[in-house]
């Protein structure tokens, strides 16, 4: 990416987990607790094993091509040509879960609390936010993400405690939800909640130590399943599955159960806060990964001219969803599907074609000598 | 009728203009040329005629109309010859005593040192089969009055008019002697002055009591007694092409960053003006973000502060005629911090930084936060204080967002009168503004209770940031997050607390974050917002990347091994 861009492993870490973490605030507990009921719990352990096993694979694969994301692997692989259709593709992707990600929010924002307020109106005033920022250089956006996350994070946890009250542990049962093939075989594809993972591939050229890509996306996993893992805890224990996996924002609904004595008896809009500050910051970041991304391919001088173009197209796509109902299906069947094909998919053979290509290549050194 | 017309015929007839009417932008002739120049080419070498010089100094100074230039003309006697001289110096600028005692007199009257009458100097003899042979030196005039008639401490040669005349403007006084092509220059600086006093804005209980001044060599004397060490470098150069104000750039060389001293050097080196009379100007001049309101420099008017900023690596610039300095770079969180926090426990210190932090928080985002609950999200205020809060406002005019902008305007109003009123008025037009108007106002309801108990807490809380210019930005500041939560509530706070942190993050003082050290990683190294116990402070600050990481051991109390 940027040749004056490097970042340290925490602001790389909290690029990783802004991204499960604004997913989390919004779709990713009413998917798992859809298709999983009550055994949600053991399908976010079984996954998060499964999705170890995959980053030890990445990392393995990794070995020969440090310091290179996907771009410069497709470059390698196939050349330009093709490094400028996965280039259009991630692009895509992300262009298309942000847009989703933020329309939801927008008709969460307006269901709570601005009713007679057009949605153009709140998607234009957050996307103009984003807009102003996405001048910024993606290291400065990096670190405003660096400050966010410890309070998002911090947030989560409190949230958690504050929960625990209200707990029912008789929820957990049965244990096994719809059953041991659901669970652990359909259920599989519930690794999509690691779709920060995609991340891992463009953030390797802007580390500032190679060294330490193997325990941040270790970090990442294991942080991003924790939090995946309390989050659905608390929503299985404090709501029966039918109400968590129906409501349109279920951590929403968490928040407006806690009560702070007789006094605060409504912290819910403490927590929409945060929230959005977490949202900002996710969009900044995808925003500023797509110009960063987007300038590789076209070598152009300026980003900056060009992010409003893309917060143009971004609005544009949020616009294009009809209603809430059609958002909740692109998220169960489309962005779930999307997200995996992407995160270990794609980019893993990818990376699997370069080493192949990597010991044809030191193969045929070795004829030549 | 004839009434009506000639009221129309007086009030709308043209009326030659006789006011009059001065404006300096009208005058396009003299403003052709847009780039600054030195007025004059003062580049010229001193001349060997004394009457020559003279001509060239009344005419440069304007002495005829000048009342202050001050031309001295005597004969000089060296050697038992008689020269023509003169000096030159400014009334009120130089010490005229000083003058008299130490360069009039010694040339003036006779002594053995001036009416000795061999030319040249002997420097060795010996006796060689009844004949004397002598080594001598050559006579010079310059080395001669150099070294034999002016007995004072500081005397410097120059043969170029520039330097001589910014040398008398600045208080010296310059000599001038027929036949020779050398002014001599003699420190004989004597205006008066004010007194080294107590600081103003920066007071603290256990440190010292100490300010600096408008002169600049009495602060440079301050700070080189407080940092006693040889490695405190005190380089000057002067900045404006008219003004040429002297100011001096302080850091201790085994420290400081060497890319940091060259590029304060490199900011203040190339400013294109005409003059600068305050550190102010200068902090505005060689800020890189100048469009933005942030403080880049740490302003202060304690010795102790800024000899604590150079130990620890970073550059203080001195402006003459300003009792506040600069010091450079500076984080967010330093402006938080108070003098009082380094000579107090640790922990006492960290209690004053929370409750600084809470009222920057409160200063910049109460009043937004106050109208965004009452318009968008009244569920989050308890049933009782709700319903007193609309009992309050239910006779009141305006909207809540109305009613907080007047309240801050009137506060702002209140603030600026208390300050621009003499002193002893001040006080009382801050009680009698805040007391009765407040009083009054709620009683003609026009504004409800709660309002001036938010505006009131605000003001308090903005009186508590430590720094000036960061008080004064935190209240604009207030008002776009009174805009924001007025359009969208807590998502309008929320994008704006979201943009400014990336305002924060994007920004820079010097080359180091202004964020730092929390952002980027950085080690905090002990340095962060809030202190650790004096004996664990033990590097200095990372971002500053100075040439001496370690201020102390790892175990600085060593009588405790």
């Amino acid at each position: 990416m940027e040749n004056n861009t490097k970042i340290g492993y925490s602001e790389a870490l909290c690029v990783l987990l802004i991204i499960v973490i604004s997913h989390l605030i919004l779709t990713l507990p009413k998917i798992i607790l859809q298709s999983q009921g009550s055994s949600s719990i053991l399908n976010v352990i079984y996954i998060t094993l499964i999705a170890s096993m995959i980053i030890f694979i990445i990392n393995l694969l990794y070995k020969n091509f440090k310091g290179m994301d996907i771009l410069d692997l497709s470059n390698y692989l196939l050349g330009k040509k093709f490094m400028f259709i996965i280039g259009i593709a991630y692009i895509t992707f992300f262009i298309f879960t942000s847009s989703l990600l933020i329309r939801n929010t927008v008709e969460n924002l307006k269901t709570m609390y601005f009713q007679s307020t057009p949605i153009p109106y709140i998607l234009f005033f957050i996307l103009l936010a984003v807009g102003f920022i996405s001048r910024y250089s993606l290291k400065s956006v990096i670190k405003c993400n660096l400050i966010v996350v410890p309070f998002v994070v911090v947030a989560l946890v409190i949230l958690f405690i504050l929960s625990f009250n209200d707990f029912t542990f008789e929820r957990i049962f049965p244990i096994l939800g719809y059953g041991p093939k659901n669970t652990f075989i359909t259920g599989i594809d519930n690794l999509f909640v690691f779709g920060n993972l995609v991340f891992l591939f463009l953030l390797m050229p802007i580390l500032k130590d190679y060294k330490q890509f193997n325990k941040l996306s270790y970090t990442a996993l294991i942080i991003s399943g924790l939090f995946i893992f309390l989050t659905i805890l608390a929503l299985l224990l404090m709501f029966p599955v039918d109400i968590s996996s129906n409501s349109n924002l279920p951590m929403y609904l968490q928040t407006r159960k806690i009560t702070l004595g007789k006094f605060i008896q409504r912290v819910d809009v403490f927590f929409v806060l945060i929230w959005i500050l977490a949202l900002l910051s996710y969009l900044s970041v995808v925003i500023s990964f797509v110009l960063s991304m987007f300038k590789k391919l076209t070598s152009i001088e300026n980003k900056s001219l060009v992010s409003y173009s893309f917060i143009a197209i971004l609005f544009a796509t949020s616009l294009l969803y009809k209603n809430v109902i059609q958002i909740r299906q692109l998220d169960a069947n489309l962005y779930k599907y999307l997200s995996l094909l992407f995160t270990f998919g794609i980019s893993t053979i990818i990376l699997l074609m370069c080493n192949i290509k990597h010991k044809i290549k030191d193969k045929d050194k070795v004829k030549v000598k | 009728m004839n009434k009506f017309f000639s009221y129309i015929i007086d009030n709308f007839r043209y009326v030659p203009q006789n006011k009059y009417n001065f404006d300096l932008s009208m005058n396009d002739t003299q403003n052709s040329d847009n780039s600054i120049k030195p007025l004059e080419d003062l580049n010229q070498n001193v001349y060997t005629s004394v009457d020559v010089n003279l001509e060239y100094i009344k005419v440069k100074f304007n002495s005829l109309i000048n009342s202050d230039i001050k031309i001295r003309e005597f004969d000089l006697r060296a050697r038992n010859k008689v020269y023509k001289a003169f000096i030159l110096y400014i009334d009120g600028m130089s010490d005229s005593k000083s003058i008299s005692r130490f360069i009039l007199h010694p040339l003036m009257l006779k002594s053995r040192a001036n009416t000795s009458d061999s030319n040249d100097e002997v420097v060795s003899s010996a006796i060689a089969n009844n004949v004397t042979v002598k080594k001598v030196r050559k006579f010079n005039l310059t080395d001669y009055i150099n070294s034999c008639l002016i007995p004072y401490n500081d005397v410097t040669k120059s043969n170029k008019f520039d330097k001589i005349i910014t040398s008398v403007t600045m208080g010296n006084c310059a000599l001038f002697i027929d036949t020779i092509d050398v002014c001599f220059i003699c420190d004989v600086k004597g205006f008066e002055k004010r007194s080294i006093d107590s600081p103003k804005n920066e007071t603290v209980i256990r440190g010292s009591q100490e300010a600096f001044v408008e002169n600049l060599r009495t602060n440079t004397s301050m700070l080189r007694r407080l940092v006693n060490n040889e490695n405190l470098i005190i380089e000057n150069t002067s900045v404006g092409t008219v003004s040429k104000t002297n100011c001096s750039i302080c850091y201790i060389k085994n420290i400081t960053n060497d890319d940091l001293i060259s590029e304060v050097k490199y900011r203040i080196n190339n400013l294109d003006i005409d003059y600068i009379v305050s550190s102010g100007q200068l902090e505005e001049f060689i800020k890189e973000h100048s469009k933005n309101s942030l403080p880049e420099t740490l302003l202060t008017e304690r010795p102790d502060t800024a000899a604590t900023a150079l130990l620890e690596g970073k550059v203080v610039i001195i402006v003459n005629g300003t009792p506040m300095t600069l010091i450079v770079p500076c984080s967010f969180f330093d402006l938080l911090a108070s003098p009082e926090d380094r000579n107090i426990n640790s922990s006492f210190a960290n209690l004053l930084k929370l409750v600084r932090l809470i009222a920057g928080l409160i200063s910049v985002l109460l009043p937004g936060l106050y109208v965004a609950i009452t318009n968008f999200h009244e569920e989050l205020i308890p049933t009782e204080l709700l319903f007193s809060i609309i009992s309050s406002r239910q006779a009141i005019p305006f909207s809540v967002e109305l009613e907080i902008i007047f309240m801050e305007i009137a506060f702002e109003l209140i603030h600026e009168a208390g300050i621009r009123v003499p002193s002893p008025i001040g006080s009382t037009m801050g009680i009698v503004g805040a007391l009765v108007l407040g009083d009054a106002a709620v009683s003609a309801s026009i504004v409800s209770p709660i309002s001036i108990i938010i505006v009131a807490i605000t003001g308090l809380s903005s009186f508590a940031i430590p720094n000036y210019s960061l008080e004064f930005h935190f209240r604009i500041l207030r008002f776009v997050f009174i805009f924001l939560g007025t359009v969208f509530g807590f998502l309008g706070i929320g994008l704006g607390i979201f943009v400014y942190l990336a305002i924060l993050s994007n920004f820079s003082s010097f080359g180091t974050s202004y964020l730092s050290p929390y952002v980027p990683s950085y080690n905090v190294n002990d340095n962060g917002y809030f202190l650790v116990p004096m004996w664990h402070r033990e590097k200095r600050e990372d971002a500053l990347n100075t040439k001496r990481a370690n201020k102390q051991a790892n175990y600085s109390m060593k009588w405790k091994l």
